[in-house]
C-alpha cells in the first residue's frame, strides 16, 4: 500500500476517535446548568396575579397564557385566551412551535406554583426565553380575583386603588354573566301580540 | 526520513491538524457537572410525585438545607447539612451529593418551603442525582419542619359556585322569579273626525 494511503486512514481514524469524544447533540441548544442555577435563584420570572390580570383585560397582545392544569379543570374554568397544555407535550412538537414564538411573553401557571416551576426549570434547559410564571397560580389568581378581601384597618390610597382594580376585574372575568366554558343561554324573544282596533266606521263628514 | 516528510507534506499536515482537533476537543469538552437526563425523561419529572416525601417519611434520611446560612444559623433540623441553593453546584456540595450516593442513602432537600426546593431538586434530577428527594413542605425560621399548606399544593380550590353566584349576583335582579304577562300593546289610532270637513 502506498505511503499516503496509510496516513490517510491514520487520519480517518483519528478524527473518528474526535467524534467519540465530542459531546452528543440531541438537536437542541441546552443551557449550562450554572447559568440555570442562577435563573433559579432570580426570582425576575414571576409575574404577580395583579399583573397578569392587568395584561388580560388590556389585552396584551403580547401576552401568552399556558395553562397547565388537567384538562378538565381547564374546561370548568379557564382565563380568556389561555391554551391548555399537558407538562409532557411541553416540549414536542406543538410546544415547541408555541413556545417559540418570537415577541411573546409566555407565562406558565397550574394550581398552584409546584408544575410550573419544574415545567418552567425544564424548558428554560432547553432554551426557551421570555418564560414566566403567575406567582401562585389559578389557586392565587381566584383568591385575589373573584374572592376579593376588603380593606382592613385604615387602608392606604395605593391599597383602595389595588382593591378598586381588583373589583372591577372580578366584573370583567364573571360580571357579564359569561364564564369561559359556560355561556349564557339565548334569551327568547317574547312575542307581543299587538291587537289593532278596527278602525271605526266615520260617522260622517267630509265632502 | 526526509524524502518521506517531502513527499508527504499535506497528508502529515492534515493528520496533527486533526489530532490538534481531537485534543482540544476533550480538553475543553463541557466540564461536570453535566445533564444526565433525555428530554422525555426531563418532562416527565414535572408530573412525578414519587420523590416527594413528607416530614413523617425523613427517618434515615441525610437532610440537605438549601436555606441561606443566615436563617440555617437560626434554627436548622437536627443532622441537617447547610448547602445555600447557589452553592449547589460548586465542588464541594457536588462531593457530598457523591458520597451520599456511594453510601446507598438518600437525601432530602428542604427549603423555606416546597417551592424553594422544587427547583433545585429538579435540576439535579436532570443532573443524574436520582437519590435526591425533595420535602412536601418545608422548615420554619426556627428550625422545624413543617407540611405544606392546602393553598401552594396543585389541588384546586377553585370554587364554581363561588364562580356563579358572583356572576349571579353580577346579573339584572328579579328576571325570573314572577314572569310578567307580555303587556298587550293598542295601538291608539286618533279616531276620524265626526264632522267638517270643506
Amino acid at each position: 500500500m502506498e505511503r499516503k494511503y496509510t496516513i490517510l486512514t491514520i487520519l480517518l481514524v483519528v478524527l473518528a476517535l474526535g467524534l467519540v469524544v465530542l459531546p452528543k447533540d440531541n438537536g437542541r441548544k441546552e443551557i449550562d446548568p450554572k447559568v440555570l442555577l442562577d435563573g433559579v435563584v432570580e426570582r425576575s420570572r414571576y409575574l404577580s396575579v395583579d399583573q397578569v390580570t392587568h395584561r388580560i383585560i388590556e389585552n396584551d397582545p403580547t401576552l401568552l397564557l399556558i395553562d397547565l392544569r388537567p384538562a378538565d379543570q381547564f374546561k370548568n374554568f379557564a382565563l380568556p385566551g389561555a391554551i391548555n397544555l399537558n407538562p409532557d407535550s411541553l416540549l414536542s412538537q406543538y410546544g415547541t412551535d408555541l413556545l417559540g414564538q418570537p415577541g411573546k411573553d409566555k407565562l406558565l401557571y397550574g394550581n398552584s406554583d409546584l408544575i410550573a416551576e419544574k415545567a418552567w426549570l425544564v424548558c428554560t434547559r432547553y432554551s426557551v426565553n421570555r418564560l414566566y410564571i403567575m406567582k401562585g397560580g389559578m389557586n392565587e389568581w381566584f383568591n385575589t380575583i373573584i374572592n376579593v378581601k376588603p380593606a382592613t384597618g385604615t387602608p392606604s390610597t395605593s391599597d383602595l386603588d389595588l382593591i378598586s382594580f381588583r373589583n372591577a376585574a372580578r366584573q370583567f372575568f364573571v360580571g357579564s354573566g359569561e364564564t369561559a366554558n359556560t355561556t349564557a343561554a339565548p334569551v327568547q324573544k317574547e312575542k307581543v301580540p299587538v291587537i289593532r282596533k278596527a278602525p271605526s266606521a266615520s260617522a260622517g263628514g267630509g265632502c | 526520513m526526509n524524502r518521506f516528510l517531502k513527499d508527504n507534506t499535506l497528508w502529515l499536515s492534515l493528520l496533527c491538524l486533526a489530532l490538534l482537533i481531537v485534543v482540544s476537543a476533550y480538553i475543553f469538552r463541557p466540564k461536570y457537572p453535566n445533564y444526565q437526563t433525555e428530554l422525555n425523561q426531563s418532562l416527565s419529572l414535572i408530573l412525578n410525585q414519587s420523590k416527594q416525601v413528607s416530614v413523617k417519611d425523613i427517618a434515615g434520611k441525610q437532610i440537605i438545607d438549601i436555606r441561606s446560612s443566615d436563617l440555617f444559623a437560626q434554627g436548622h433540623p437536627q443532622n441537617a447539612v447547610n448547602v445555600p441553593v447557589r452553592q449547589l453546584l460548586e465542588k464541594e456540595s457536588l462531593e457530598l451529593l457523591q458520597k451520599v450516593t456511594e453510601k446507598g442513602k438518600e437525601a432530602i432537600l428542604c427549603g423555606s418551603n416546597e417551592l424553594q426546593a422544587t427547583a433545585p431538586w429538579i435540576l439535579l434530577q436532570q443532573l443524574g442525582y436520582k437519590n435526591i428527594l425533595v420535602l412536601k413542605g418545608g422548615i420554619s425560621n426556627r428550625g422545624e419542619l413543617m407540611d405544606t399548606e392546602l393553598a401552594a399544593s396543585e389541588t384546586t380550590i377553585i370554587d364554581m359556585t363561588a364562580l356563579h353566584s358572583n356572576t349571579d349576583a353580577a346579573q339584572p335582579p328579579a328576571q325570573s322569579e314572577v314572569k310578567k304577562k307580555p303587556e298587550a300593546v293598542i295601538p291608539v289610532r286618533k279616531s276620524a273626525s265626526s264632522g267638517g270637513g270643506c
